[in-house]
């Protein structure tokens, strides 16, 4: 083997473990998301709005408030809970911390009927926080609705955790993509470099660009997606040890059953994606080299 | 096939390596350009061939406008004809049948064809036992007839050829030469550069001489 031969072998190799730990950093960051969208999103399903009635409503403006919930799309389940039954919810819960409260008559005026509202699960988790508030404002003025609570700050706060992780997800994304095509460009630049002279010579006797480029497009899409491939095993390897971990050290969070590996489409749209990115690499360094004039510039500029 | 109208080619620094070149070559001729070293044979010839282009004038090769050749239509016009490069242009990782079947892989001949029109064009040139070595491990002689077997594998209807026999003694310059003469006369043009005064005056052939750019002789 030549040398010249050995070093595109080295810089293939290197460039092929530096594409391996980039897909490695992208897969984790899909890994990594699309589970903390699935346990934020089991969290936000537990969001009930509670639409407190005024004293002494009417069974048929119950009716017509409980109608009113039922026609909202965003809406899912709906259940009334009576005076009476919040009532007994209240001293089951409170028996044993204040039992002189539960005797006092006066607590069935303090305590008001209401609807439990929870939110259709189609909702997805980044709009939760807007459809609860449009919803809530739609309530408050309707006759017989006293006041609307939905725990407004946790699902503020929750949904600026959701949309941060995805702003931050993309900004990641974007630099390993932007490295990936910096260094698999230096590679097939590198390999142009190395085959300069074929270059000419088959320009020379008649080979199209397409016969010529082939070689290189072949190889960036090649080690692109080889870089993939191995850098989606090794964050399976992660991912294995990291649901271990979940399972037995941090067991009280209970939340190894909801984690899972990237979907399969997920791993398409990865190969898919690092294909690109080595076609579009490719694609841009041989853009110059390859006009069908590449000895005449050479001997026009050696001249 | 190959007419020159008031070509010029000049590179940068005022160097005019061609001046107002008029020529015309019909089809079948065997043509010898001579002229010293650095007189314009070499510049000559790379517009022939479109390995560059002409600063101005005219030039038309197995019917392509050259100085109008656009990037598509190039590659096809080099499949037309045959060059013999003086540095012969082998493909030093590619064996020397690797390298002669390279016209006939770009425009994407079948294997089958491909293994035996480069077989026949080794034992032309009598390098048949020497088919799958490299070309730095043979000589400059036989990488000439690499260069050669390369040129007229796909049986181009122009040749041309700058010091095909440059490198050869003189018992296989004239084996070439004949070798060539043979390929006129099925109808190939062949453009053959060269300072060896005595082989053109053995061959008896049309001649055109080149001085400073300028040709001074052999127009027809």
């Amino acid at each position: 083997m030549s040398h010249h031969s050995r070093n595109r072998w080295a810089l293939r190799f290197s460039t092929l473990l530096i594409l391996t730990a980039s897909f490695c950093i992208l897969s984790g960051a899909l890994l990594v998301g699309q589970n903390l969208q699935r346990i934020l999103t089991l969290w936000g399903e537990s969001f009930q709005m509670s639409v407190y009635l005024a004293d002494n409503v009417s069974t048929s403006t119950i009716q017509q408030i409980k109608n009113t919930l039922q026609q909202k799309d965003e809406i899912g389940d709906v259940q009334f809970v009576s005076q009476e039954q919040a009532l007994g919810q209240f001293r089951e819960q409170l028996a044993s911390y204040a039992p002189d409260l539960l005797t006092d008559p006066d607590l069935v005026k303090m305590i008001p009927s209401s609807f439990q509202v929870s939110l259709n699960s189609k909702v997805p988790a980044e709009d939760q926080l807007n459809v609860m508030q449009k919803v809530a404002g739609d309530l408050t003025n309707q006759s017989g609705v006293d006041e609307v609570s939905y725990g407004q700050d946790w699902v503020k706060n929750y949904g600026q955790v959701i949309r941060a992780a995805q702003g931050l997800g993309w900004i990641f994304s974007l630099i390993i993509m932007g490295s990936a095509i910096f260094v698999i460009s230096n590679c097939i630049r590198s390999s142009i470099y190395q085959r300069k002279e074929a270059i000419e010579v088959l320009e020379l006797i008649g080979a199209t660009k397409t016969y010529i480029r082939r070689p290189f497009l072949v190889e960036g899409i090649g080690l692109c997606l080889g870089g993939a491939a191995a850098g989606i095993f090794v964050t399976y390897g992660i991912y294995l040890l990291a649901l271990e971990t979940l399972r037995s050290q941090l067991a009280f969070l209970q939340i190894s059953h909801h984690v899972h590996f990237i979907t399969g489409f997920g791993i398409l749209g990865l190969l898919s994606l690092s294909a690109a990115l080595g076609w579009l690499a490719a694609t841009v360094c041989l853009k110059t080299v390859n006009d069908g004039w590449a000895a005449s510039r050479r001997v026009n500029h050696e001249s | 096939m190959i007419q020159f109208s008031h070509v010029y080619k000049t590179y940068p620094g005022s160097v005019h390596a061609l001046k107002n070149i008029d020529l015309e070559i019909d089809k079948g001729e065997f043509v010898f350009l001579t002229g010293h070293s650095g007189a314009g044979k070499t510049t000559l010839f790379r517009m022939i061939s479109a390995f560059d282009k002409p600063t101005s004038g005219r030039i038309h090769v197995a019917g392509f406008d050259l100085t109008k050749l656009g990037g598509k239509e190039l590659p096809f016009f080099r499949r037309r004809i045959g060059v013999i490069f003086q540095d012969f242009k082998l493909l030093k990782d590619h064996t020397l049948f690797e390298n002669i079947s390279l016209p006939l892989m770009v425009r994407g001949d079948r294997s089958a064809v491909i293994q035996r029109r480069v077989m026949e064009a080794l034992e032309h040139v009598g390098l048949a036992d020497k088919a799958h070595q490299l070309p730095e491990f043979v000589s400059g002689g036989e990488q000439q007839r690499t260069a050669i077997a390369r040129a007229l594998v796909h049986q181009p209807g122009v040749l041309i050829a700058d010091e095909p026999t440059g490198n050869l003694d003189p018992e296989l310059s004239e084996e070439i030469m004949d070798l060539l003469e043979k390929v006129c006369a099925q109808g190939t043009t062949v453009f053959i550069a060269t300072h060896d005064h005595d082989l053109v005056k053995r061959r008896q052939k049309r001649t055109l001489e080149i001085e400073d750019g300028i040709l001074v002789g052999g127009r027809k």
